[in-house]
């Protein structure tokens, strides 16, 4: 599915990352992800739902996880939000 | 004083309830959780497309959502983390999506062409984004979860969520009854965000979320990486949105059969049929286990529900529901898809051919070194003819007793591989080692405790592994062994020499 076209800036990590309150950053898990794991973060690739923050801790529009590395060097999706579309 | 209030989506049907002017809902008791609401204004019935408009429908939207949760769920009285607000933000600059964070629930405004979209205002975006609050709350371990399947439930969850609030609208469900009698056909209801969708539209035509998602839907279940990334609009993609229609399906298909059972068709009895789904909907979604089949799992968790809140009146409902989605509750399940693999669906002719990437994939998740075996043969399984893949695991015994020290038992482990679009997938379930030589080491204990391992080989052997095998204490020693340790290609190996029943000492 091509990337939803969008021109918003979320502000919802900036507001998280404020408070230091909701939006826990989660440990990324360390054990090998599995195959379905995998087979979710490239889905979540694929449709611009998973990006690296931006240099103001934001995410791309569309973005509902981060593409974290694990202690291993391992890119991780960590959830920080839902979308409606 | 009144507000102007859309019970459903700006855009849906002209069979939709419209605009109407109502006294706006109260405010939340203090003891329930709500909403943090900004930019506030004095009531009056404004006009679609104004700022005020926007904040009275968003507010009566959110509020409207948690009623018709707490219709069938009971109290709703925290957030997650434990907070009794939750910001409704109906319009926080351009965009055209909404979303839920944790800290709030965001709206956007973006213009395309003359118009100007506002997802805040409407009922089903509200809902959908407040179902995942409220699912959050219910069931925070689903926030990490790694799976597409649990990120495609949290979606139809908020599409229930809006199912729910439009249904629990009387004038709503007089309307829905007049142009579809039945539900099962397109209908206002189970079509969301209709108007999100026409803004997405205008800006690409072929994007897959240009058309709404639809719960009256006869999409089947695939594993979700075996269907293509990209599709046409409302189209079955390997994407959360469109994915989670497979659930919102069984899920509006469900309300429908319960509907249908009622012994009149009214709307009260649709009422009655939304606040028993809505129920088990609840119960599914609050127990079932996080893993890769997760839509399964919520299914299987209603079924249980049911067998809680209703004594299983409805458990062959849900059942029917989910299969008609291709999605097997029970002793099917056999028949359903686990895990894709590598490699093209395996032949299934006499002589079933499995490819090798699919062997090579197979061999690694059962944990086999290099060169295992692994062989593969014809099954047959109620309508369909499927390969069974075997392994012959070689479970090593020198911890249930000393004299199996070197000694090996070999258990069969099969894995039934079949087809999902042309993939090749495992079928059921994929076998667990760990539980496998737990079993086999169990059951020769068993068969040491009570004297039925004839140690060492050989008539000699025999005779005198059957004085000293380790018999119940005080018996005389018979001939009561079945297993014996032999030498196969120079490796010990026990294996059964006879059955016996041997009913004497019990």
């Amino acid at each position: 599915m091509a990337k939803k076209p969008s021109s918003r800036t979320p502000p919802r990590s900036k507001r998280a990352a404020a408070s230091g309150r909701s939006t826990p950053r989660s440990k990324a898990p360390l054990s090998p992800p599995t195959p379905e794991e995998e087979a979710f973060t490239r889905s979540l690739i694929a449709h611009g739902q998973a990006a690296r923050a931006r240099p103001d801790g934001t995410l791309p529009p569309g973005a509902t996880h981060e593409l974290v590395e694990d202690e291993h060097g391992r890119l991780r999706a960590v959830r920080r939000g839902f979308s409606a579309i | 004083m009144s507000i102007n209030y859309i019970p459903n989506d700006p855009l849906a049907a002209s069979a939709a309830p419209g605009i109407r002017a109502k006294t706006k809902r109260p405010n939340r008791p203090a003891s329930r959780a709500g909403f943090t609401l900004s930019n506030g204004t004095a009531e009056g019935t404004f006009d679609p497309g104004t700022a005020e408009f926007l904040f009275w429908q968003c507010r009566e939207a959110g509020l409207a959502a948690l009623e018709a949760w707490e219709a069938v769920a009971g109290t709703f009285a925290r957030w997650q983390g434990n907070r009794k607000k939750m910001a409704l933000l109906q319009d926080q600059g351009v965009d055209i999506n909404a979303f839920y964070d944790r800290d709030s629930f965001s709206f956007f405004h973006r213009q395309i062409g003359d118009k100007v979209f506002f997802s805040g205002a409407s009922t089903d975006v509200v809902a959908h984004e407040v179902g995942h609050g409220l699912l959050d709350a219910l069931r925070p371990d689903l926030w990490d979860a790694t799976f597409l399947e649990t990120g495609a439930f949290h979606e139809a969850f908020g599409d229930c969520v809006a199912i729910l609030t439009a249904l629990n609208d009387p004038e709503t469900r007089t309307k829905l009854l007049a142009s579809a009698p039945s539900l099962k056909k397109k209908n206002f209801v189970e079509s969301t965000a209709e108007e999100l969708s026409d803004g997405i539209r205008r800006l690409v035509p072929t994007h897959n979320a240009s058309e709404p998602r639809h719960a009256h839907n006869d999409f089947q279940f695939a594993i979700p990486e075996t269907l293509p990334d990209t599709g046409g609009p409302g189209e079955l993609i390997n994407e959360v949105h469109s994915f989670g229609m497979l659930f919102s399906g069984c899920f509006y298909d469900l309300i429908g059969k319960i509907f249908a059972a009622q012994s009149t068709q009214t709307s009260a009895s649709l009422l009655a049929a939304l606040k028993i789904a809505g129920g088990l909907l609840m119960g599914g979604a609050a127990t079932a286990e996080i893993g890769p089949r997760f839509l399964q799992a919520v299914g299987r968790a209603m079924v249980l529900a049911d067998e809680d809140q209703n004594g299983g009146q409805h458990r062959d409902l849900i059942r029917e529901a989910f299969a008609g989605h291709n999605i097997q509750l029970g002793a099917n399940a056999l028949l359903a898809p686990v895990a894709v693999l590598a490699g093209k669906a395996p032949g299934v002719s006499r002589r079933p051919k499995v490819a090798a990437a699919t062997r090579k994939d197979l061999a690694d998740r059962l944990g086999l070194g290099k060169g295992a075996r692994l062989s593969v043969e014809a099954a047959e399984l109620p309508g369909r003819r499927v390969a069974r893949v075997v392994h012959m695991r070689e479970v090593p015994l020198g911890s249930v007793d000393k004299r199996l020290k070197g000694v090996t038992a070999a258990a069969p482990v099969a894995v039934i591989v079949g087809a999902s679009n042309g993939r090749a997938v495992i079928m059921g379930g994929l076998p667990e080692t760990v539980s496998t030589d737990r079993e086999v080491e169990s059951f020769v204990r068993s068969l040491v405790k009570n004297g039925q391992i004839e140690f060492g080989g050989g008539k000699n052997g025999a005779a005198a592994s059957a004085r000293s095998a380790a018999g119940p204490a005080g018996r005389k020693p018979v001939s009561r062994e079945t297993h014996r340790v032999r030498s196969v290609g120079g490796k010990k190996v026990l294996q059964r020499v006879r059955f016996h029943c041997d009913c004497r000492d019990r």
